[in-house]
């Protein structure tokens, strides 16, 4: 019983991969929407399948047993974030921040009226 | 059979698979670092191509289907084990085998595609960071089918022991982490790079 249960779950989390996966490349298909929209809907459901996945593949849960594995996964997880998302702003304000190139500096100059 | 659960359960509760999760949650970092660089470099295409022109959608939708199912696959070894039915571990080893080695191949044939048509690792810092990333996923998958391998001459030569059943599971943990891993390659790199991020 409990064996039939597991191979269902595992099914279960195959197929919703699968339908996660299609609907995500179907999105990335539509000219429709503004770029944004679709990034955020394809972070989205790549959010999604790797909650997914976590939970019906790699058994995640919060029983007694994976306490520990669960903890040593959100440890794992505020680094990753700081270390993305650091990394992008802290590069992206650099970037906006670093010295332009002479052409802009001469447009820049004549939009200023011969300054 | 119960006896089989049993040797599953206990594999699965054990110091080594805790210290190999933990291994797998540094695995995370590495590629999280590596997803930083691209996400920072990928606008840097030094006047080359683009994500948005270079890759092939319905080429990366086939390599992520085929590497699902392969993660699938290599979950059914797991409940076969269980069943103490070495005939079906074995076959669900050799499915998961063959669609890793044709993911591999796949990816080998798009990079030396993309090196062909004079878009090396050379050309940008997008192009760099492209390959660094993928390449360090496809390093890990080649290390999964040499490990996949082993495991398979193991079983073949000892049978569902203590020993091979706890390195069927350390495995099975492996090969879905390669797979979750994918996921943000597939999303990050390949469809929002075709959306143009």
């Amino acid at each position: 019983m409990k064996e039939k249960k597991r191979f269902l779950q595992y099914c279960l989390g195959y197929i919703s991969c699968i339908l996660l996966t299609m609907f995500a490349y179907l999105i990335a298909n539509l000219n429709y929407y503004h770029n944004w929209a679709i990034i955020s809907g394809i972070g989205l459901l790549a959010f999604i399948q790797f909650i997914v996945q976590m939970i019906f593949f790699l058994h995640l849960s919060n029983s007694k047993k994976d306490r520990l594995k669960l903890y040593i996964f959100l440890s794992m997880a505020v680094i990753v974030m700081i270390l993305v998302i650091g990394s992008v702003w802290i590069m992206n304000s650099l970037n906006a921040r670093m010295m332009p190139s002479p052409n802009n500096v001469n447009k820049y100059i004549k939009s200023q009226d011969g300054l | 059979m119960a006896e089989n659960i049993d040797l599953v359960e206990t594999a699965e509760s054990t110091k080594t698979y805790l210290g190999f999760w933990i291994y797998i949650m540094t695995d995370c970092i590495l590629f999280a670092s590596l997803f930083a660089v691209y996400a920072v470099l990928h606008n840097n295409t030094n006047g080359g191509h683009s994500g948005q022109t270079l890759f092939s959608m319905p080429y990366a939708l086939a390599e992520t289907l085929i590497l699902l199912t392969s993660s699938f696959t290599s979950g059914l070894t797991i409940l076969a084990a269980r069943r103490n039915n070495s005939k079906k571990v074995m076959l669900w080893m050799a499915i998961t085998f063959f669609l890793g080695g044709l993911f591999l191949f796949l990816e080998v044939k798009e990079f030396n595609h993309l090196i062909q048509t004079g878009n090396s690792w050379r050309v940008s810092g997008f192009l760099s960071s492209y390959f660094t990333l993928v390449g360090t996923h496809g390093l890990h998958i080649s290390i999964g089918l040499i490990w996949m391998a082993i495991l398979v001459f193991f079983i073949f030569r000892n049978g569902l022991s203590k020993k091979t059943i706890k390195g069927l599971t350390l495995f099975n943990l492996f090969w879905h982490f390669l797979d979750v891993i994918w996921i943000f390659i597939f999303s990050v790199v390949y469809l929002m790079g075709h959306v143009g991020l």
